[in-house]
């Protein structure tokens, strides 16, 4: 606890990707030991992969989702290391920043989580 | 006497006769007609006979020459024999598609019959031996049938081998028997047992060396321990053949006991040997059977264990009760091996049925259910008094008791009814069944009486041996199933292990050299992987998993596209890889597509066209002079094209330890990996798992003691595994660098894996990326399988001699990863062919020239051409039919209008419905666009009724009406019991010891009931509608949102005024029976499920004054007397039935009577054009769906193509032969284009999805389809396998693409066909990725024209638009129907 607001310096991890990887990514965010993320479904925007329509009707699978988590800052580097993996093969983005939160216990994983190693 | 003379011959020799005519005559049909008559005609022999003897049981000699004579025994057995051998033999007909092998399969049917009657029947000895040898050579060719399957080959190898022993035995034995007596088998038995005792043969009594041999050839025969193997490798032959084997050949045994009886109850010894041989089988085939997660292994091993109780019953004496057991049990396993494929659907109704309303303590049901089997089995057996020994009783008591009591548990487990109401019905239900049981028992004894006079009833094991050898079983179950704590759970897995190790066919033994303990450097030092690491490693195999594709459940079949994950790369890229990474095909054969063009479906002009825009630069480069002729170089590919040898089929990569050379190791391991899997994903009764572990986990503790892999793995290997934590990822990171595999391999090693088993690997895709979270089947990941399968491969690369250490180079032997691309047919191969048709006689610069353009030309573009040429020919037929004005919109109120589903099996039945005049039809996606999860009657869960492409948003349940409300309690009480009822069932059938008598007296029932169903299939049951309503759960979603959906499902449907005064929501089903993936036949649209759920909530929404006042406040204004209803169509018989009708107002019943005619009629002349098709009478085609022995209900939609979006009016009229979705759309009522944005980004989806599930389980059956349905083995609602082990099958089976061994299906990408402002669409196509993906990477092609005035244009894969020409000299239909070449 080292900065202005008396808050704690965590990473803060968004990854815009196509519905069809989203598990893929839920699942390295939870391995990685994050404790949770947020998911917003149906985005639109326009980018490498051309121009992309939001919420479809009948289909949840092919539009975009936003990801979002926040994890301890220790814990960042192989979970940014996974996703590079993974958008080294598909379209997509990842934003990795410095965030703080007010409640660190509540985004570090109880010590029977996956291990920093 | 006569009579008796002719009937028993006939019995004999009828099936030979038939196999004889069968195998002679040239036409596959009337082969099938004889092969299932002759055993019917020695069934009525047969019969013939049970009535002679019947009615005099002293019926004597009835043919002198060959001292054959018919008792009441072999009459009895004859019959039982002919009669599963005629149902086997009718099941065949109807379920084998003819391949050219059709007639020897029924000649071998045959012989297995008459062979099976010369065993039983009292005869001269030589006779016994001839048929038992004919039954046994026939039963292991039949085995074979599938040779072009390894693994049947390999069942059959082993299987001759066993059988081989037994074979030896007996001949040694009646040689004996016949040379030191007289008579032993042909009427004076007492007197030749005499003889054999006084004689003897190396130093002991003849009668005991005799009886031992014989002993040791039952024991072969009927799978007893040491042969105890053999059984269950049968399960590689087709269904009918499983039937035959369990029902009528394996009982062995028993029928030599029988024919034996005399002087084997006179030999102590052989006695003894029986009774331990037996039960040891016993004890082991019951555990077996528990240990098991397929249906048909679970019958085996069910059977090994009937066996061995015949022969402990033959061992006391009791031999009226093993012929009633060998007769029942036969029945009863040839009902449920011919049912096996009921297995998926009656899985899916007891998960349905409402669960047990009253439950009782444990203590209480086992009380409960000891005390009433007590009093039934002491009431029934003090009245009927069986009339066997003492031991014969104790046997009779003790099982049935057991049977009794384990029903009951069952029932009582799920009490339908309040307590006490249940325990009087369970004690009803067990008095009559223990009441039938003895009393067939009593009955069985007394008619077998006279036939068995000679044969003293009482043998050297008496009662009170039998209850100790019992009681010792039981207890050492008891113990191990009970001991409490940590002891008892190592007790319980050795035992599990012991159980696996002794049932499973022995694996081959490993060829290669195994270092026990290793000196020098180990392989196995442990480095823990750091985060990253293991990050990269999951990234990397869910990049790797886009090789396989998520596979649904059988519960509810999706049609998927397999390179759904390699869509981004583009078709001709993806299918590469596939050819590449999976050994799999991506096109026909050539000689397919020839035969194809010979029947019309490609002209010549189509295949210029392709070839020339192929190889442009080639064919520009003007004509050549050939032999004398003037000719294109498009000329020579055509010639190619059309003569050309096949290419080679493609390969796959080798696996880490293919690459090591270490023979047999991959078929070991991927087989003990499947078995893991099977065992987690559906858990045996005796579960490998502990609850709570994930598969991982599991697979990493049973490693470690399976007696599979006790040869293959060192101490320092299980050493190395039991060390490792259970982070998949840490798993797959520790393997690869045993394996020596380097980071820049790591993504092929990965996939590598994946696509060893790639159907488990689909199923984790789907269990991890698409199931609901309330999925109750066990969380499973390709990640867990890549860990597994890694870390076993690891273990053994390990423990070998090869090992290489890590960081030095590979072997030089070792092969490269990827194989290059299909080889290339031979140049010169290719030049000689075309040669040959264009320049026969000419000269080498000739074939120079050829050659030339040839060499410009890869043979592997070939297949891909054809497909074009294809593809073209399809479009331009197509295209010519739709090109004409279109009327424009309606301008008066129809009488009716009916909403059918987009399916391709709609198109027919909407094209008669409107022949009929003022009814309306109007295609939309059988989901009705509210996408619900639905929870019927009696249900405690919600299913989802929506395409997978979304998740469920609402909430539907069933409800009784007001009026019928206890009609429609009681309906549910009646599930409730049904569910008690196969709830006793399963307790009976996998309680200790209590399948015996189960199957004995079930038998008699259910063989019968298999007779019928074979014989008289009997029209489809109407379905009961019930008295129910369903309705959206409006507590759980706002009216806006009601209404919301209301109004998108009107506008994307184009139903926004001229309302008609019926509307009908119409959706489809298809109700077959014994069918595994009958689910592939139901809607897509609704999850894999029937689309009525869905009708009757969508209707109900519509009919709701609320949501019609907001709908008229969003500007839809449906009249006041327009009324929704609902209605199903059963695609497997053409009948569409009204629901809801009660609902209906009265003004509207004529219209409603009418639009039931119109239906009906339509239905019927759907099917009628259907039967052309469907082997088979065309009389019968309705009834297909009712017929159990029938493979190929209905064709689903095979033959798909096209996808048209537009106005009804495009497609009015017209023929288009069930190929093409049809969904409707107005682009008038569109301004924003989000109607059409809707349909093109779900519907079309799914039919490119459904179009490319056809196209590659058609091109490549084996890899990307389920392959022959009678191979196929359920394993629970999951999936199914082939044979008895190894990968789950994905796909669609052989039977819904192929029709006698050729393609029904026409493999080709779909086609788009949409008539809507062509810059819409592209600005639609721009917007969203997965539409650029499939159409830049010609996954989907697409036609399309802005106005009914326009010419139809076609789309390439870079985004222009081409004018389609017109072509005068087509026939006006779909599909040219040129006679097959």
């Amino acid at each position: 606890m080292n900065n202005w607001t008396g808050l704690t310096p965590m990473a803060r991890i968004e990854v815009v990707i196509d519905g069809e990887h989203v598990p893929t990514i839920r699942d390295l965010l939870l391995a990685s030991g994050a404790t949770g993320y947020t998911a917003l479904h149906g985005v639109s925007g326009f980018g490498h992969g051309g121009q992309h329509e939001g919420r479809l009707l009948f289909n949840d699978r092919n539009s975009l989702s936003l990801l979002i988590s926040v994890v301890p800052i220790e814990r960042a580097e192989s979970l940014v290391a996974g996703i590079r993996r993974v958008l080294d093969t598909t379209h997509g983005v990842m934003f990795v920043s410095e965030t703080h939160v007010s409640r660190p216990a509540y985004f570090t994983p109880t010590p029977d989580g996956a291990d920093p190693g | 006497m006569a009579l008796l003379l002719v009937a028993l011959l006939v019995a004999l020799t009828a099936p030979l006769a038939g196999a004889a005519l069968a195998v002679a005559t040239r036409d596959t049909r009337r082969a099938v007609r004889l092969g299932t008559a002759a055993p019917a005609v020695a069934f009525a022999a047969a019969l013939v006979l049970v009535a002679a003897s019947g009615l005099d049981p002293s019926a004597g000699a009835a043919i002198d020459w060959l001292d054959a004579s018919v008792d009441r025994t072999s009459a009895l057995l004859i019959a039982v024999v002919m009669a599963t051998a005629t149902v086997v033999a009718g099941f065949s007909s109807r379920s084998l598609d003819d391949d050219g092998r059709t007639r020897r399969y029924f000649a071998l049917i045959g012989i297995v019959a008459s062979g099976s009657a010369l065993v039983v029947v009292p005869a001269a000895p030589v006779l016994l031996v001839v048929g038992w040898l004919a039954s046994g050579w026939a039963l292991v060719e039949l085995v074979g049938f599938a040779s072009p399957w390894a693994p049947a080959r390999r069942a059959q190898r082993r299987i001759r081998l066993t059988l081989l022993t037994g074979d030896v035995a007996l001949v040694a034995a009646v040689t004996l028997a016949t040379a030191l007596s007289d008579g032993l088998l042909t009427g004076n038995a007492p007197a030749a047992v005499v003889d054999l005792r006084s004689r003897s043969v190396v130093g002991l009594p003849a009668v005991h060396v005799v009886m031992l041999l014989v002993v040791a050839a039952g024991a072969s025969r009927s799978a007893l321990v040491p042969f105890h193997r053999w059984l269950v490798g049968t399960l590689t032959a087709p269904t009918p053949v499983s039937a035959l084997v369990h029902a009528g050949v394996v009982s062995g045994a028993g029928l030599l006991l029988l024919r034996f009886a005399a002087p084997f109850v006179a030999s102590g010894p052989a006695v003894v040997a029986a009774f331990g041989l037996g039960l040891a089988t016993l004890a082991l085939a019951s555990a077996a059977m528990l240990v098991r997660s397929d249906v048909k292994g679970t019958l085996a091993w069910s059977t090994v264990a009937q066996m061995a109780f015949m022969v402990v019953q033959c061992s006391v004496g009791a031999f009226s009760s093993a012929v009633f057991h060998i007769a029942g049990h036969g029945m009863y396993k040839a009902a449920l091996f011919l049912g096996a494929g009921d297995t998926v659907a009656a899985g899916l109704r007891d998960r349905r049925r409402p669960p047990g309303l009253y439950r009782l303590g444990r203590p209480a049901r086992l009380l409960a259910s000891a005390a009433i089997a007590t009093a039934s089995v002491a009431l029934v057996t003090a009245a009927v008094r069986p009339d066997v020994s003492p031991a014969g009783r104790v046997l009779i008591v003790v099982f049935g008791w057991l049977t009794v009591a384990c029903a009951l548990h069952g029932w009582l487990r799920r009490a339908p009814f309040p307590p006490a109401a249940s325990v009087a019905a369970g004690a009803l239900g067990s008095l009559l069944s223990t009441l039938v049981y003895i009393g067939g028992l009593r009955l069985a004894e007394w008619y077998l009486k006279p036939s068995l006079r000679d044969v003293p009833s009482a043998t050297v094991i008496g009662p009170w041996m039998l209850l100790a050898a019992l009681g010792l079983l039981a207890g050492s179950a008891a113990i191990v199933a009970a001991l409490p704590g940590a002891p008892g759970a190592a007790l319980r897995s050795r035992a599990r292990h012991l159980v696996v190790g002794l049932s499973d066919p022995r694996p081959p033994a490993p060829r290669w050299p195994i270092v026990p303990d290793r000196a020098g450097p180990q392989p196995f030092a442990v480095r823990p992987a750091s985060a990253t690491r293991r990050a990269e490693i999951r990234a990397d195999v869910a990049r790797a998993a886009a090789v396989v594709a998520p596979q649904w459940p059988l519960a509810s079949f999706i049609a998927v596209n397999p390179l759904g994950g390699l869509e981004s790369e583009g078709f001709d890229n993806a299918a590469a890889l596939a050819r590449r990474w999976r050994g799999a095909r991506t096109h026909q054969r050539l000689e397919d597509y020839r035969r194809d063009h010979d029947r019309g479906l490609t002209r010549l002009a189509d295949l210029a066209h392709v070839a020339f825009y192929r190889f442009t630069d080639r064919c520009e480069r003007g004509p050549l002079a050939i032999d004398g002729q003037l000719l294109y170089p498009h000329d020579v590919i055509v010639a190619d094209l059309l003569h050309g040898p096949e290419s080679e089929a493609p390969a796959k990569p080798p696996t880490a330890v293919q690459r090591r050379e270490l023979p047999a190791a991959d078929e070991l391991i991927d087989d003990v990996v499947s078995s893991w899997l099977a065992a987690y994903i559906h858990p045996p009764r005796w579960r490998a798992h502990h609850p709570g572990e994930g598969f991982v986990a599991m697979s990493r503790r049973l490693m470690v003691d399976d007696p599979r892999l006790r040869r293959v793995l060192s101490g320092p290997a299980r050493h190395w595994v039991r060390s490792l934590d259970d982070d998949p990822a840490a798993v797959i990171d520790a393997s690869l660098a045993v394996s020596g595999v380097a980071d820049d391999r790591r993504g092929d090693e990965l996939r590598s894996h994946l696509c060893q088993l790639p159907g488990w690997a689909g199923l984790a895709r789907w269990r991890s990326e698409w199931a609901q979270p309330t999925e109750p089947t066990a969380a499973l990941a390709p990640l867990d399988i890549v860990a597994v399968r890694a870390l076993l491969e690891a273990a053994v690369i390990g423990s070998t001699a090869s090992h290489v250490d890590p960081g030095a180079d590979p072997p030089p032997s070792s092969r490269p990863l990827e194989q290059p691309d299909v080889a290339d047919a031979d140049l010169d191969a290719r030049v000689a062919a075309v040669a040959a048709v264009l320049a026969p006689a000419g000269t080498e610069r000739d074939r120079a020239a050829i050659r030339a353009v040839l060499a410009e030309v890869p043979g592997a573009s070939r297949a891909s051409m054809w497909l074009e040429a294809q593809e073209r020919a399809f479009d331009t037929r197509l295209l010519s039919l739709l090109d004409r004005l279109d009327p424009g919109k309606r301008v008066e109120r129809p009488e009716a209008q009916i909403v059918f589903c987009i399916d391709v099996r709609s198109e027919g039945l909407r094209r008669r419905v409107e022949a009929s005049g003022a009814v309306e039809t109007i295609g939309f996606a059988g989901f009705f666009g509210v996408p619900m999860r639905v929870r019927k009657l009696g249900w405690d869960h919600h299913e989802p009724r929506c395409p997978v492409l979304v998740s469920p948003a609402i909430g539907a349940s069933e409800q009784a009406r007001h009026q019928a409300i206890e009609l429609t309690a009681r309906a549910v009480t009646r599930q409730r019991a049904a569910a008690a009822g196969q709830a006793a069932h399963s307790g009976a059938k996998y309680g200790p010891g209590s399948p015996f008598a189960l199957a004995e007296g079930a038998g008699w029932l259910l063989g019968p009931h298999a007779a019928r169903r074979t014989f008289l299939p009997g029209p489809a049951a109407e379905p009961a509608i019930p008295p129910t309503r369903m309705t959206l759960d409006d507590d759980e979603v706002l009216l806006d949102q009601r209404v919301f959906f209301a109004e998108s499902v009107l506008r994307t449907m184009g139903l926004t005024d001229w309302f008609a005064p019926l509307v009908v929501l119409c959706g489809h089903t298809s109700r077959t029976t014994n069918n595994a993936h009958g689910t592939a036949l139901e809607c897509g649209a609704c999850g894999g499920a029937a689309g009525d759920d869905n009708a009757r909530a969508v209707a109900a929404l519509l009919n709701s004054p609320d949501i019609r006042h907001g709908l008229r406040e969003r500007g839809i204004a449906i009249p006041d007397d327009t009324w929704f209803t609902a209605a199903v169509h059963d695609t497997a018989s053409d009948r569409v039935t009204l629901l809801d009708t009660v609902d209906v107002p009265a003004g509207h019943h004529a219209v409603l009577d009418r639009v039931d005619g119109v239906l009906k009629e339509a239905g019927a002349l759907n099917a009628t054009a259907r039967a052309v098709h469907l082997p088979g009478p065309a009389a019968r085609v309705r009834e297909r769906g009712a017929d159990w022995a029938q493979v190929r209900p209905e064709w689903g939609l095979a033959r798909n193509a096209a996808f048209v979006i537009g106005p009804r009016s495009v497609t009015a009229g017209l023929d288009l032969e069930g190929r093409a979705f049809l969904h409707s759309y107005e682009a008038d009522d569109d301004p924003t284009g989000r109607v059409l944005e809707t349909i093109m980004t779900a519907p079309l989806i799914v039919g490119h999805w459904i179009s490319a599930q056809y196209y590659f389980s058609t091109v490549d059956p084996e890899i990307f389809g389920a392959g022959d349905k009678l191979l196929h083995n359920p394993i629970g609602t999951v999936g199914v396998i082939a044979g008895d082990r190894g990968d789950l099958r994905v796909g669609l089976p052989l039977q819904s693409t192929h029709l006698n061994g050729r393609p029904f299906h026409q493999p080709v990408r779909m086609l788009a066909v949409i008539q809507a402002d062509l810059v819409r669409i592209e600005a639609i196509i721009a917007n969203n990725p997965i539409l650029r993906t499939l159409t830049s990477g010609s996954w989907l092609r697409m036609a399309a024209r802005s106005h009914p005035h326009e010419r139809w244009s076609t789309r390439t894969a870079s985004g222009t638009w081409i004018q389609t020409p017109r072509l005068f000299d087509l026939d006006p239909v779909l599909t040219p129907r040129k006679e097959d070449a």
